[in-house]
């Protein structure tokens, strides 16, 4: 076996270690993770509905990608990709060191705290760009040492990382300035190209952002309710040094609580200090040094909302600076410096180990750094002892889907019940996740987009929305008026009941309406009577985020051209593998 | 004879709770109100 294929196979291993159940067929509906069979291209899709474009460009890019094969297959793909795509990611960092530092970087990479508390919120698409900054960084380093074909490659990394806005703001603020500061090999023209090229890629979230009417405007309720949480009473800082600290404790594996992960924390950051050198040495001192600033900076930004002291300073942020919203969820930004402990700190204890003389105690120490996120965390195993689950939809769903495609463009939007945003299905174990519908459904939804979070004394924070049609439809079900009333002036000609879910039961909601369907797990109802048109986005705005995609596209399908006639390129061997070694042992000063 | 019939009782009451445990039919959590009965989904708790 190759070391190629050996590293490949045991990237594989550890996916299946940390995914278990969740390989099975079906789907897993988990929080913010939600696939469906085939999901529709919708004004929503592009970040033209109602609410805040958060889900732009993932949700237009499974809505091509389920036209071609169901979305459990790219469920899948997106989750072993997750973990074993971030585990060689970590250890090609650290190319060129031994096999044991490698192993610990991939391992310390993906069996992390940030990684586990992510996946089980079902942040999938945040952790595919998280995945993808080890690569990103990689190539940047390669551009600035003028690798040919690296800067195409980094700025099709970019635009993966570019799914969700927080990746993308990861990716290019990670890599961008590594590869383009003083001192890159990158002519200035080019330099530029891909600097046009990786904000380019950001256009089909940031274009819909700022149409969007409520840009701008974050319910700064947010900040109390998703900023960092201290798992323990080490605080906010230790936590966040363990790169823990998520706003939800449900999805928090238990072992975070135990005494060992804050040991384990101050343990790995004072291997990071140890291993800063080292590292510099080996990614350049440039791309060292700007991965220790990011890393600092998120720390910094995700305690800022959780200590008393600077919480305001950040409220402040969130409510009144464009985007500040992006900052309520601190815990998010710890990314880099999760990356940073795990290249940093195997290679602190290699530095460290020099001097230790027995060859069996200096083996056994850097095995146990391998196996030290395991012994701290061993409840991510198996999909986090089996909180990841695939099952399968009910057929109510394919086929409430099917009679709504069979009205073809006749009649308007579907509003769904039980009026809130999340789901506990009993067909899903009672595991909370968002509500299917949007994009299960061939229409565009009005669902309540008030989000509710329990706080540890029992009261429930509401942060709302910004959907106005939803606002109008909480407003009829908290005066018990019947739906007939108010949805055929919002353009909703269909209503949903999910059934199998917690919930107030419709009562009154559903008197005028007519049944059309009526499940075990799913009903339809339709709305009788003229419904006035549903709201479309303006023509101007369907063309300027049209044309941010085209952009977006054409940066990305240039780049993979310019990779491919580059990797081609180095595999005639026209002077690249000279060059590419000349490059490595130049010792440059980056 | 009321400790042997006893001991007896104990033993297949635990032995069926046992069987129970074992299918997933009986747990700690049997006593919990189903999550259906609950008024609303909450995002998570902070």
């Amino acid at each position: 076996m190759t070391p190629r294929a050996l590293s490949v196979s045991a990237a594989l291993g550890l996916a299946v270690l940390v995914l278990g159940p969740a390989l099975a067929p079906g789907y897993v509906l988990l929080y913010d993770m939600v696939f469906v069979p085939q999901q529709d291209l919708l004004p929503a899709s592009v970040g033209l509905g109602g609410q805040l474009p958060r889900a732009v460009p993932q949700d237009a890019v499974l809505a091509v990608l389920t036209a071609i094969a169901p979305g459990a297959l790219w469920q899948h793909l997106a989750l072993v990709g997750i973990v074993a795509g971030g585990a060689l990611g970590a250890a090609r960092l650290l190319r060129g060191t031994d096999l044991l530092a490698r192993l610990a970087a991939a391992v310390l990479f993906v069996w992390s705290a940030y990684v586990a508390e992510r996946l089980l919120l079902g942040s999938w698409s945040l952790l595919v760009a998280v995945a993808v900054l080890p690569w990103a960084l990689s190539a940047a380093v390669e551009v600035r040492r003028g690798v040919p074909g690296s800067a195409a490659r980094l700025l099709l990394l970019v635009g993966v990382a570019s799914l969700t806005p927080t990746g993308g703001i990861l990716a290019t603020v990670l890599a961008g300035p590594v590869a383009l500061a003083q001192g890159t090999r990158l002519p200035r023209t080019r330099g530029a190209l891909l600097a046009a090229g990786m904000l380019a890629v950001q256009l089909p979230w940031l274009v819909p952002s700022l149409l969007h009417p409520a840009s701008g405007s974050s319910d700064p309720d947010g900040l109390a309710a998703f900023a960092l949480r201290p798992e323990g009473p080490w605080g906010a800082l230790v936590t966040a040094l363990g790169t823990g600290g998520i706003w939800n404790a449900e999805v928090v594996p238990s072992s975070r609580s135990l005494v060992l992960a804050p040991l384990a924390a101050l343990l790995l950051t004072a291997l990071v200090a140890v291993g800063m050198r080292p590292l510099e040495r080996l990614v350049g001192r440039a791309a060292a040094r700007w991965l220790l600033v990011c890393a600092v900076a998120g720390i910094v930004g995700a305690v800022a909302g959780a200590w008393d002291l600077t919480r305001p300073a950040v409220d402040a942020v969130v409510e009144h600076v464009p985007g500040g919203g992006l900052l309520r969820d601190g815990q998010k930004w710890l990314a880099p410096w999760t990356l940073l402990v795990a290249t940093s700190a195997p290679l602190g204890l290699h530095r460290l180990l020099v001097r230790v003389g027995d060859a069996t105690a200096r083996a056994a120490l850097a095995i146990g750094l391998v196996l030290l996120p395991l012994a701290v965390m061993p409840d991510l195993a198996w999909g986090g002892l089996g909180r990841l689950q695939s099952v399968s939809y009910p057929d109510d769903w394919a086929q409430v889907r099917s009679s709504l495609e069979s009205t073809g463009a006749a009649g308007g939007d579907v509003a769904v019940l039980p009026w809130s945003a999340f789901r506990a299905f009993d067909w899903n174990g009672g595991r909370t996740s968002l509500d299917p519908a949007p994009r299960y459904l061939p229409r565009a939804t009005v669902v309540d987009d008030t989000l509710l979070v329990a706080r540890p004394d029992g009261t429930v924070l509401r942060v709302s929305g910004e959907d106005p049609r939803s606002a109008s439809i909480s407003a009829a079900l908290e005066a018990g008026r019947p739906l007939v009333d108010v949805l055929p002036g919002l353009g909703v000609s269909y209503v949903v009941v999910e059934l199998a879910t917690p919930g107030p039961p419709p009562g009154s909601a559903l008197d005028g309406l007519t049944p059309v369907l009526r499940g075990r797990t799913l009903e339809l109802w339709a709305v009788p009577g003229e419904v006035a048109p549903a709201p479309v986005p303006s023509a101007w705005a369907v063309a300027v985020v049209g044309l941010s995609y085209v952009l977006a596209g054409l940066v990305l399908v240039t780049s993979l051209l310019v990779g491919v006639i580059a990797w081609r390129g180095m595999r005639r061997g026209r002077g690249s593998v000279a060059t590419l070694r000349a490059v490595d042992e130049s010792k440059e000063d980056t | 004879m009321s400790g042997f019939a006893g001991a007896a009782i104990a033993a297949v009451v635990g032995a069926l709770i046992a069987g129970g445990a074992s299918l997933g039919l009986v747990s700690s959590q049997t006593a919990v109100p189903a999550p259906i009965d609950k008024e609303y989904v909450v995002y998570g708790t902070n």
